[in-house]
């Protein structure tokens, strides 16, 4: 197992560059200066030139991203041309808030899609599992921003209970900036997790060691619950690491429409700013989390399935 | 002599709605189970003996399956049983060990763990004895390395060790019945001989009764003292193995041994039943095997034998057997 996470750990390195560079080249691609864009419409032609020399911009791309590579590699993510400050320390201080939203989110949307995708299963063809699943296409459907704004014209502008802006402060609790941007994560990432465990369940419940189970004396619930979950685990298992690990692209829409200063609105807000050296980190920073997920997902898996635990040892 | 038999199936039949048609299963049987006799069931594929044979635990039940007749365990009909009650005879007084032994085992649980769940199911004992009798049950069913085996996955253990595992958990509560599904149909022909060394053994050892399905007529000779042939879901002989073999009545019976190869005679072409079994979804008019029979005449075209004893002990449901 431990080679086996090491040799997935090398594979890593070259994605992350990849990213990098990608994200490089495409940054670049946007039209607009960001030094124009810093100074503002008055700056003068000397100011602009003066700003592009002391930030580096005039040096050639090749240099430039000659420069970039050799700090990422060693740990330095650069200094935000917007606030000045080095991006590490950015990405730490919004880190919280998008991890907050990224664990209740998926952690409620996973909980919600088991328990409705096994209560599908057991009332299969029957009205719940009609509702369930019917339920769930809507939820599958609706692009996550819509859901996001007609949560906010629901709880912020109509009922009031939320705050329009998602920060803490008098008046205003953790969980009130953290309701609806969580309900949506759930709204949107159950579906695919519950469909899963429908099926899943349903495909395991046919197998002969059900009936085995069955024919100890188990009820239909320690059948459901002891057997055959955990022998279902491995898809649904899939789909969680799939959401979490695009949650973080999510995080981005969510948090842009309910104000609230984690990872994603620092990135979009850096890519209006045209701030390169913010979005080049975070985006890093961001491709890096989705490896560490997917790694985090395979080795879930061994602590599952012991069939999976043996070729990974032997390979 | 009543009190004698510990299982007794009145008239039972078993029918799967499917897609708007009736699958007929099993069709009116009607058979019993003396205390610490084995029976075996034989039958072609889709005869019903399985069906059956799942029956008895109500393992068949299913929002599209009918079941009618009575299923009488100590005079007790199991299906007027609560499922409360039900549920404490599956598993302790009456086992069940099935066909497949590579998938009738959780992948994902250890053995030990699994044979240890049904003790814990039906007794009340500590960890340390549970573990304690899970060894003792895996030694007596001679499974090499008990010890070590116990911690192990069913992946890691081979078809018969897997039977053998299955066979330990049927033990493990020391049941009055225990129910075998070919259960050396899917084994190695010298694994299959030692499984069925080990049911005969066993099967002293616990005072059991076992009932065994199989369409090997080799399993049958080998180990039951009493035989009941199925047809279409019906019985169509029923019989002490040794009477059976002498002296089949049921002509479908008969052209089952033709089928079987014999060392002592010429190795001509082996015989073949013609026709094939019936379409449980349509089954034949008046009796069952009539399209495949040489004996057949208008009779049998319209009216169903019924079930009736030749000589003491041995029934068969043929128009003709009677003379």
């Amino acid at each position: 197992m431990g080679r086996y996470i090491a040799r997935r750990l090398l594979i890593a390195i070259p994605t992350v560059i990849g990213v990098f560079l990608a994200v490089y080249f495409i940054i670049r691609l946007i039209p607009g200066d960001p030094a124009a864009i810093m100074l503002g419409a008055k700056a003068t032609d000397e100011q602009i030139e003066m700003f592009r020399r002391q930030q580096g911009l005039d040096e050639p791309l090749s240099v430039q991203l000659g420069i970039a590579l050799r700090n990422f590699m060693t740990g330095d993510l650069g200094v935000s041309i917007v606030s000045k400050r080095p991006v590490m320390a950015l990405i730490l201080e919004r880190l919280p808030r998008t991890v907050e939203l990224a664990l209740w989110g998926i952690g409620l949307a996973s909980v919600t899609g088991v328990i409705l995708g096994v209560t599908a299963a057991v009332f299969r063809g029957r009205w719940p599992d009609y509702l369930i699943t019917g339920a769930s296409t809507l939820g599958m459907s609706l692009p996550s921003f819509y859901i996001a704004l007609m949560l906010l014209t629901l709880f912020a502008v109509q009922l009031r209970w939320i705050p329009v802006i998602a920060v803490e402060g008098p008046g205003v609790s953790r969980f009130k900036t953290l309701f609806a941007p969580v309900l949506t994560m759930v709204i949107g990432n159950s579906a695919l997790t519950l469909r899963t465990t429908r099926s899943s369940i349903l495909e395991i419940m046919r197998e002969n060691f059900i009936k085995t189970a069955r024919a100890k004396g188990l009820d239909e619930w320690a059948v459901l619950f002891r057997h055959a979950l955990k022998d279902a685990a491995i898809p649904i298992i899939t789909v969680i690491g799939y959401n979490l690990a695009g949650c973080f692209g999510g995080a981005i829409i969510i948090e842009t429409v309910f104000s609230r200063p984690g990872i994603g609105l620092l990135l979009i807000d850096a890519v209006n700013a045209r701030d390169y050296a913010v979005v080049q980190g975070t985006s890093a920073f961001i491709s890096i989390a989705l490896i560490a997920v997917n790694l985090l997902t395979d080795a879930v898996y061994g602590l599952v399935d012991p069939r999976i635990r043996v070729e990974a040892a032997g390979g | 002599m009543e009190n004698n038999k510990i299982l007794e199936i009145n008239n039972l039949s078993v029918e799967f709605l499917s897609d708007g048609s009736v699958v007929r299963a099993v069709n009116g049987v009607s058979f019993s189970l003396k205390k610490g006799e084995t029976l075996g069931i034989v039958g072609e594929s889709g005869s019903g003996k399985s069906v059956t044979l799942n029956t008895i635990l109500r393992l068949t039940e299913s929002p599209s399956a009918v079941m009618r007749g009575e299923i009488l365990y100590n005079g007790r009909d199991i299906f007027r049983m609560r499922k409360s009650e039900l549920f404490k005879i599956r598993g302790k007084e009456i086992t069940m060990i099935f066909q497949e032994p590579m998938t009738s085992l959780n992948p994902v649980l250890k053995i030990g763990g699994q044979i240890a769940e049904t003790i814990y199911l039906h007794e009340h004992v500590g960890k340390e004895e549970a573990n304690n009798r899970v060894l003792e049950l895996l030694k007596q069913v001679e499974l090499p390395n008990a010890g070590k085996r116990m911690d192990d996955y069913p992946h890691q253990l081979s078809g018969g060790m897997r039977q053998r595992v299955m066979i330990a958990m049927a033990l493990a509560c020391k049941p009055q019945i225990l129910l075998a599904d070919e259960p050396t149909t899917a084994l190695d022909v010298t694994i299959q001989a030692q499984i069925l060394a080990l049911l005969r053994k066993l099967k002293r050892e616990y005072d059991m009764s076992m009932i065994l399905v199989t369409h090997d007529m080799g399993v049958i000779a080998e180990i039951a003292e009493r035989v009941i042939v199925f047809y279409g879901g019906c019985v169509a002989e029923d019989a002490p193995t040794l009477e059976l073999f002498n002296n089949p009545l049921h002509p479908y019976t008969r052209k089952l041994f033709g089928c079987i190869p014999r060392i002592d005679t010429q190795p001509n072409r082996l015989s073949v039943i013609e026709g094939n079994v019936p379409d449980p979804a349509r089954l034949p008019e008046g009796c069952l095997f009539h399209p495949r029979c040489d004996r057949a005449a208008g009779r049998c075209r319209k009216e169903v034998p019924p079930l009736s004893e030749i000589s003491p002990g041995h029934f068969a449901a043929c128009h003709f057997s009677v003379h």
